[in-house]
């Protein structure tokens, strides 16, 4: 029978190791040379089992009488025998075999070029790890600043215990869609993503107040700002698409525009529908920073005057408005002030 | 300490309307042969003044006040009427005789700078004080009448103390002790004579009255030919605040103002004799930082409603220095200091708007400042403006100041006059 089988060999952490094609059975399985898959598993034995075809036709795998024996899947019981379904798999002491028919369907391939760059540059553990230690950090430092009694070492780590637990139950909502998706949870590599968009807006803001104290009439300052958040939220979000959709780059970066806008739409509505249209607190710029005073943008007192009497008009509008608003409400609706 | 932060009765002594919500007991009063006669004598010319809304039977606050002609005009003090001033169609004042009668009112003219009021009632008196100055000494026996807490007509004793140096404009201080609801009342001499408006007071015995001669005078401008009320009182009270603040903002910067030393910084002070000022140090040893301030502020004010005055000024300076903390944390800790906590002027909507703030690094030849400007308009009242400027030494090293000017009820001009003589002394060496 012309049966043709793939032989998977993956180590406990099932990484592949080696993939061989199988065209004849039995197929002898073990340590020694004169094997037809050879194992280099010092808990398997010289000839450990055997892969046959049943007599109905299905793969089927039977221990030799083996030390450490054959278990079913990775942690299931020992067993004389087995069989195998197509990408079922098999223990033989920390060796993984797992066994595929050659038509075994793969997953779409995803087109190199769909790759997000944030997402490409925390692929390998290594990396993750580096960028989520070092958003802690960032985090542990700009709260250290802040803090000005005992204990600051710990109050500094609880600050950045409460980011990372939040950026891991947001990791840990991409990796369950990831999975669902078909495809890895990738947890780790989420982590790392929300982590690095995590210290790029930290470092932004951080920039900006630099740019608020340097220049605190710099036209479209906050425009600025608030681009600068959102194209590293898209890009975060970008970064996530790309790990668990198989979506192009044009796309991804539509989607999660699409998706930044949409919040900044729901925001933009709580906070009208919240507002009150007066306001009794002073809204100044009050950013003030240890260096670079002296290269700061200045004005003279008298042009500091002149700016501020050009809010006059302003206020001036601004009570017309509110008076007109008030004489338009019936006066029952009228807060009540009296005793 | 006292300071502007809040609503307009904590400012400084508490006025005499009477807002009702309960009235506590009143201790009798020991009266000499004197008052009882004044009393019999005077007592029929004395009024009680009721404010209630519309829309419910019950009165709203009352006061007193006193019958100045046989037309039936009534002196009494501005803050009793000032809620028919800012809410006519929603506020009515009445007016309940010695007889028991109640009469109708009609609001003549105000002068809220010395927190008066002219009213008329819908008929004419039996007996009224004729209004005209008179000459009083230290230690002078006066009587108070009027209708503390409700309780009925009644006469406090006391002394003429002299007029009051830490105020805007001259205040009698009378050793008596006036009670809410006797606002607007008359203290008179022993021969009978108004020497004073019953207005406010800081309890044990210590009180305040305006002198008869600014009720004489308002008297006076209602009996001029020609004569007659404004339409909108809010708006006249604006102006009269408006005329009132350019005389005494020139007292504050007539002269160079004062200046005291903290740190390494030279900060103005006490700009007029009418302002006090108040110094404290926290040097807490569980904190990394030092900090001394510095206040300053008028101790009177202009009563415009429960929740709005005019004419504070309040200088406040704090000096913050650390030998601790590195160059990034004592900015961090000083940039919090700079960003404050809640505005330092009390508001709500019916009166102001919002606040609208301009923000620069100022270069002067005595270093760099950052400072802003924020101010709010007088809803109803053109002109008039709150402004708070708050401003950081861009200095070296680990030594800030943050300082604040709060000016309530100013005009534009006037603001800017003061903020500019304000930044202009506020000096530091490197």
């Amino acid at each position: 029978m012309d049966r043709v089988i793939i032989v998977e060999v993956r180590d406990r952490r099932l990484r592949l190791l080696a993939r061989q094609r199988v065209e004849q059975f039995p197929v002898r399985i073990g340590r020694a040379y004169d094997n037809d898959v050879i194992l280099d598993d010092r808990h398997v034995d010289a000839h450990h089992a055997v892969l046959y075809l049943d007599d109905d036709g299905v793969v089927a795998i039977e221990d030799l009488g083996s030390v450490n024996g054959i278990r079913d899947g990775m942690r299931g019981a020992l067993s004389p025998r087995l069989r195998l379904a197509s990408g079922g798999s098999v223990r033989l002491g920390e060796t993984v075999l797992r066994v595929l028919d050659a038509g075994h369907s793969v997953a779409r391939a995803v087109p190199l070029a769909h790759e997000s760059r944030l997402a490409r540059l925390v692929r390998t553990p290594g990396a993750a790890w580096i960028a989520i230690g070092g958003s802690m950090l960032l985090s542990m430092l700009m709260a250290s600043f802040r803090l000005f009694d005992g204990e600051r070492a710990i109050a500094a780590v609880s600050a950045a215990m409460l980011v990372l637990a939040l950026l891991c139950v947001w990791a840990g909502i991409w990796a369950i869609v990831g999975r669902a998706q078909g495809g890895r949870a990738g947890f780790l590599t989420h982590l790392a993503i929300a982590s690095l968009a995590t210290a790029a807006g930290t470092l932004w803001v951080a920039a900006t107040g630099y740019l608020e104290f340097f220049w605190p009439d710099l036209p479209g300052r906050s425009v600025l700002e608030s681009a600068g958040t959102c194209a590293v939220f898209i890009a975060a979000l970008s970064a996530h698409l790309s790990l668990v959709s198989t979506l192009s780059r044009t796309r991804r970066l539509l989607t999660a525009g699409a998706v930044t806008l949409g919040l900044i739409a729901l925001v933009t509505v709580g906070e009208l529908s919240d507002r009150s249209d007066f306001d009794a607190g002073l809204h100044y710029s009050d950013e003030l920073r240890p260096v670079g005073a002296s290269i700061a943008h200045t004005v003279t007192l008298e042009n500091f005057l002149s700016d501020a009497t050009r809010m006059r008009p302003e206020l001036d509008s601004l009570a017309q408005a509110d008076n007109a608003a008030t004489a338009s409400v019936p006066r029952e609706h009228r807060s009540e002030t009296g005793p | 300490m006292t300071s502007i932060t809040s609503r307009v009765p904590r400012l400084a002594s508490a006025l005499l309307a009477l807002v009702l919500c309960g009235a506590p007991s009143l201790s009798a009063q020991e009266l000499s042969p004197g008052s009882a006669s004044v009393f019999r004598q005077f007592g029929n010319r004395v009024v009680k003044i009721e404010i209630s809304e519309n829309g419910s039977a019950a009165k709203a606050s009352l006061g007193s006040g006193f019958y100045v002609s046989p037309d039936g005009d009534v002196i009494t003090n501005y803050h009793v009427m000032s809620q028919v001033v800012h809410d006519p169609d929603r506020y009515d004042a009445r007016i309940i005789t010695a007889a028991g009668d109640t009469l109708g009112v009609t609001l003549l003219a105000i002068d809220v700078v010395h927190d008066l009021a002219l009213v008329r009632s819908s008929a004419p008196p039996a007996a009224w004080f004729t209004l005209r100055d008179i000459a009083l000494e230290q230690g002078d026996r006066l009587f108070s009448l009027g209708h503390p807490k409700d309780l009925g007509l009644s006469i406090v004793e006391g002394t003429y103390n002299g007029l009051l140096r830490h105020t805007l404009y001259p205040k009698i201080h009378f050793t008596g002790s006036l009670n809410p609801g006797m606002s607007g009342g008359p203290t008179l001499s022993a021969s009978g004579d108004v020497a004073g408006i019953n207005v406010s007071t800081e309890g044990n015995q210590v009180s305040f009255l305006v002198p008869a001669s600014e009720a004489l005078a308002l008297f006076e401008r209602s009996r001029k030919p020609g004569f007659a009320p404004v339409d909108d009182f809010l708006a006249e009270a604006g102006r009269q605040i408006l005329a009132y603040q350019d005389e005494y903002l020139d007292l504050v910067f007539r002269k160079p103002i004062p200046t005291v030393r903290i740190g390494r910084f030279t900060l103005p002070t006490e700009p007029a004799s009418f302002f006090k000022c108040w110094a404290d140090a926290d040097r807490s040893p569980d904190q990394p930082y030092e900090t001394v301030s510095h206040q300053c502020s008028t101790d009177d004010y202009v009563y415009l409603s429960e929740d709005q005055a005019a004419g504070t000024i309040e200088l406040s300076h704090e000096v913050l220095s650390s030998t601790e903390l590195g160059r990034f944390r004592f900015y961090a800790l000083y940039a919090r200091e700079f960003a404050g906590g809640d505005a330092p002027l009390w508001g709500d909507k019916e009166n102001v708007t919002s606040y609208r703030c301009v923000t620069r690094n100022i270069a002067r030849k005595a270093g760099t400042l950052r400072a802003a400007f924020c101010a709010r308009r007088f809803r109803r009242m053109e002109g008039l403006y709150d402004v708070v400027v708050r401003a950081a030494a861009l200095a070296r090293g680990s030594e800030g100041l943050v300082t604040t000017l709060t000016l309530a009820g100013v005009s534009f001009e006037n603001a800017e006059r003061v903020t500019r003589r304000f930044l202009e002394s506020i000096t530091w060496t490197e």
